[in-house]
């Protein structure tokens, strides 16, 4: 009972402080702009990184590129083996459960 | 055609398409001049976003089709679909973070669509905390279809936070409010291309995922059968 209610007061929790990030949203996505629309942040900062990246070795940044390659492929690697093992054993674990009350239905007729 | 045929013929045809994506962007796309080879991240990046929003979008449809018609289908497709979006969206915000550094020389910036898109992920992870917490049965279904429905508001914004902010995050080089279209026919047709794949990939562990999901529903109802005669 009382697992429940503790249950209850989570997920009225997480209601809430969904309701309050759509809410948010639109004002949240004006934060680094001030009052008259202006940015913030250094906008010299972003120039120069850009620049830097433009006359730069196109090939420096190649750490960054295998990164997100090795990143992704081992994301998706870790998932399609979750996904089978946790199909592997609710199979196993229904076919446990399907014989045991199988037998059931047998000891009793 | 049965269905572990159907099933089999998908997962080929993605795995394929995966492959002939990392072919075309190390051997056959142009390097973009100004950015350099990380641009090539762009094209897991992009259809990534894209194929969280179909995600969500199909949490929405489950959402919206367990309310109407009370049927476990549905509430199966929105939790798998849920599960899906935010594995892309945490991959999307993760590859948008290792695109930042090189590009802009931080790894993280309060920009608009950089932070509509990590609320997106945080009320989806939440979406998926209440189905963990919340008891079990109709209740949890019912509670979880409309945070489904009331967290796709955040989808569009997302999308058109590039045109009603001020924002340093590239502009939208396809779809309805694309305000460029000067990208390179090679580039928008290997993207186009990766969008395929990703889709098609999505397409294949949605699959894979309901059918768990309704081997899980199949479980439960045996074991009430199992334990009622104790009771």
């Amino acid at each position: 009972m009382k697992k429940n209610a503790f249950k209850k007061i989570i997920s009225t929790f997480i209601v809430c402080l969904l309701l309050l990030s759509v809410i948010v949203t639109p004002v949240a996505a004006q934060i680094g702009f001030s009052d008259d629309g202006s940015q913030v942040w250094d906008q010299d900062t972003y120039n120069q990184s850009t620049d830097v990246a433009a006359t730069s070795d196109p090939e420096a940044n190649l750490p960054f590129l295998f990164a997100v390659f090795a990143t992704t492929w081992l994301a998706f690697f870790a998932y399609l083996y979750y996904v089978s093992q946790r199909q592997a054993s609710l199979k196993r674990e229904l076919e446990e459960l399907q014989s045991i009350i199988n037998g059931d239905s047998n000891e009793k007729r | 055609m049965s269905k572990s045929i159907i099933k089999a013929v998908l997962f080929v045809l993605s795995a394929g398409m995966m492959l002939l994506v990392l072919y075309l962007i190390f051997f056959w796309v142009p390097t973009e001049r100004n950015l350099g080879i990380s641009q090539r991240i762009f094209y897991y990046h992009v259809p990534m976003a894209w194929v969280g929003f179909l995600a969500f979008f199909f949490v929405l449809i489950g959402s919206v089709g367990y309310l109407w018609k009370r049927s476990e289908i549905w509430d199966q497709l929105a939790h798998s679909a849920a599960e899906i979006g935010v594995l892309f969206t945490t991959l999307m915000l993760t590859t948008g973070v290792l695109w930042a550094k090189p590009v802009w020389g931080v790894w993280w910036t309060w920009d608009p669509r950089l932070t509509t898109s990590l609320i997106l992920w945080l009320i989806y992870v939440a979406y998926l905390m209440l189905r963990a917490y919340a008891p079990a049965g109709e209740q949890r279904a019912r509670f979880a279809s409309v945070l489904g429905i009331v967290g796709f508001i955040d989808v569009p914004i997302v999308y058109l936070s590039i045109v009603w902010w001020r924002t340093v995050h590239p502009q939208v080089l396809v779809g309805p409010v694309a305000q460029s279209t000067d990208l390179d026919p090679a580039m928008r047709s290997l993207l186009m291309i990766s969008t395929l794949a990703f889709t098609l990939l999505f397409g294949y562990l949605l699959w894979e995922r309901v059918s768990i999901r309704s081997y899980e529903d199949k479980l439960d109802s045996l074991k009430g059968t199992f334990e009622s005669p104790l009771r």
